[in-house]
């Protein structure tokens, strides 16, 4: 177990939209803000950014915000996984005192800009792709991981229905959530399983969201963050991995070996718990059935037997591990994964409202980017104020 | 043949090329690492056995199995739009299962489960040819 070095001292976010017509600047200015707001810190105090690249730039920031101190950059390249690989970034640089007080954020005009978003520019391994499995028509995200589903499905028989209910949680989630995208949008059975199908097993709303949004965080030491108004949320662990190999997901000897697989028993050691004291976990839900896959790799059940965890309804508000209060990805928004954080740092600090849990003192949030990079943060309630 | 919309292979690509010289020959190929003999796919700049620069392409033989599979039912490239749904598979090597090719089910064939055995059909393209998959069984 490891002393914390990182705390998260304010949380801003936008709602979730389809074709808002915002730019990305617009959208991270309001989170930006909004967490500066909420954390009650003065602009000038920052010191260092992580931002998502590419994507709204630390220059623009730090010049619309007048942050002439800012010393520390740094970017993850880990897809949607960022976000989470980002806590351990910050972690490290409060650690060495590299900087004071760190921005995290991301904007995302997925929707208003979809032809960029969709081209997926950074992801490994691009020229191969191209050459050798674009012309066979196999290109997006969804593509992918279907290969994967489908041997899941072969080898453990995970079903369709198991993944429904990731889906209907998802959105039965949303409707306690006033910002998330979905907010009384309800979803039937008949509506899943009738859905278009985008690559086998995936259908229509095995899929998440493709929204406009913006996250911001702000983080600082655990020592530092005794003086803010709010109670803090302590980074307990932090830690990012890649899947091997790391440029391609078919020539992997198990395709369910993914980077969770080996960020997770890291960052549970630096927090000095199991995934058993765990109160709720924010996961990735690019898809549902990666709800499933990284609920075995993070070490929630067994290998296999996600299916069947989830199909008990363990993660549901109500269940022993809730997983996305808010709705997640595939409910909420897609905000690359900040808006988990978000919501962790919320139930932990019990500004949850209609969605609040009970037991909310550790939260895990994982994250999972590009070919299966992944990482895991356990978020931990500071000193209660 | 494809139409003139699909994405194709730029069959001239420096790391790629003796691929491409492979499928016209009817034949598939992968790099040989030249010190440890090592094959490895995808193409990479170095051999993850013994970080040598240096590789040989050879034939791995054109019978394989289905590792895996899906079927894309909404187009996301050019000159799919008429091809949907569609199935693309991933098939692993008869002589060595580590190593995985991506390529489409041929026309007409239902989808194999995993574990069935295929066999490589060279399609052409402008200046060259892909390599998709039938089912070996007649049945």
């Amino acid at each position: 177990m490891i002393e914390p070095t990182a705390a998260i001292v304010g949380i801003g976010q936008t709602d979730c939209w389809r074709g808002s017509g915002r730019s990305a600047q617009s959208m991270a200015a309001e989170a930006i803000s909004a967490a500066l707001s909420d954390s009650g810190l003065d602009r000038a105090t920052i010191d260092g950014l992580l931002p998502y690249v590419p994507g709204v730039t630390a220059e623009e920031v730090l010049s619309a915000f007048g942050w002439p101190k800012l010393s520390y950059v740094a970017f993850h390249p880990s897809g949607g996984a960022f976000a989470v690989a980002s806590l351990r970034n910050a972690a490290i640089a409060l650690g060495a005192g590299a900087a004071k007080y760190i921005v995290l954020f991301m904007a995302t005009a997925q929707s208003t800009n979809r032809e960029h978003f969709r081209s997926h520019s950074g992801v490994p391994g691009q020229e191969f792709r191209v050459e050798f499995e674009h012309p066979y028509g196999w290109s997006r995200p969804a593509h992918w991981y279907a290969m994967i589903a489908q041997r899941h499905m072969h080898i453990f028989g995970t079903t369709k229905a198991q993944m429904a209910q990731v889906a209907m949680t998802m959105r039965d989630n949303a409707q306690r959530n006033p910002s998330a995208y979905t907010y009384g949008r309800t979803l039937s059975y008949e509506e899943y399983f009738t859905a278009q199908t985008v690559a086998d097993p995936y259908q229509k709303f095995d899929c998440c969201l493709e929204t406009d949004g913006a996250a911001a965080i702000i983080l600082t030491t655990p020592e530092r963050a005794k003086g803010s108004a709010k109670r803090s949320v302590l980074i307990a662990g932090a830690e990012s991995a890649f899947p091997y190999p790391a440029d391609d997901i078919l020539g992997r000897s198990n395709l369910f070996d993914i980077g969770l697989t080996h960020a997770a028993p890291l960052a549970f050691a630096q927090a000095g718990i199991t995934p058993t004291e765990v109160d709720a976990a924010m996961i990735y839900d690019c898809f549902t059935f990666e709800v499933i896959h990284q609920l075995e790799e993070a070490g929630f059940c067994e290998r296999g037997e996600g299916g069947a965890f989830v199909e008990s309804g363990a993660i549901s508000m109500e269940g022993a591990l809730p997983v996305n209060p808010h709705g997640g990805l595939l409910s909420e928004g897609h905000i690359a994964g900040m808006n988990h954080i978000v919501e962790a740092v919320r139930q932990i600090r019990g500004e949850a409202g209609a969605r609040q849990l009970a037991r909310a003192e550790q939260i895990v949030v994982t994250g999972w980017g590009t070919l299966g990079n992944g990482a895991l943060a356990v978020l931990r309630g500071g000193d209660r104020r | 043949m494809i139409a003139n919309a699909h994405p194709i292979p730029n069959v001239n690509h420096p790391d790629f090329a003796p691929f491409w010289r492979g499928t016209a020959n009817g034949e598939l190929c992968t790099p040989v690492c030249s010190s440890c003999g090592t094959r490895s796919w995808p193409p990479r700049m170095a051999c993850p056995e013994c970080r040598c620069l240096q590789f040989e392409w050879s034939a791995i033989g054109n019978v394989g199995r289905v590792y895996s599979w899906t079927e894309i039912g909404v187009a996301t490239l050019p000159g799919f739009e008429e091809d949907i749904p569609y199935v693309v598979l991933a098939v692993e090597a008869g002589s060595d299962p580590n190593i995985r090719f991506l390529g489409r089910l041929v026309d007409g064939w239902s989808t194999p489960s995993i574990g069935t055995e295929v066999a490589a059909v060279f399609r052409p393209f402008k200046g060259g040819f892909l390599v998709d998959w039938r089912p070996t069984s007649e049945l």
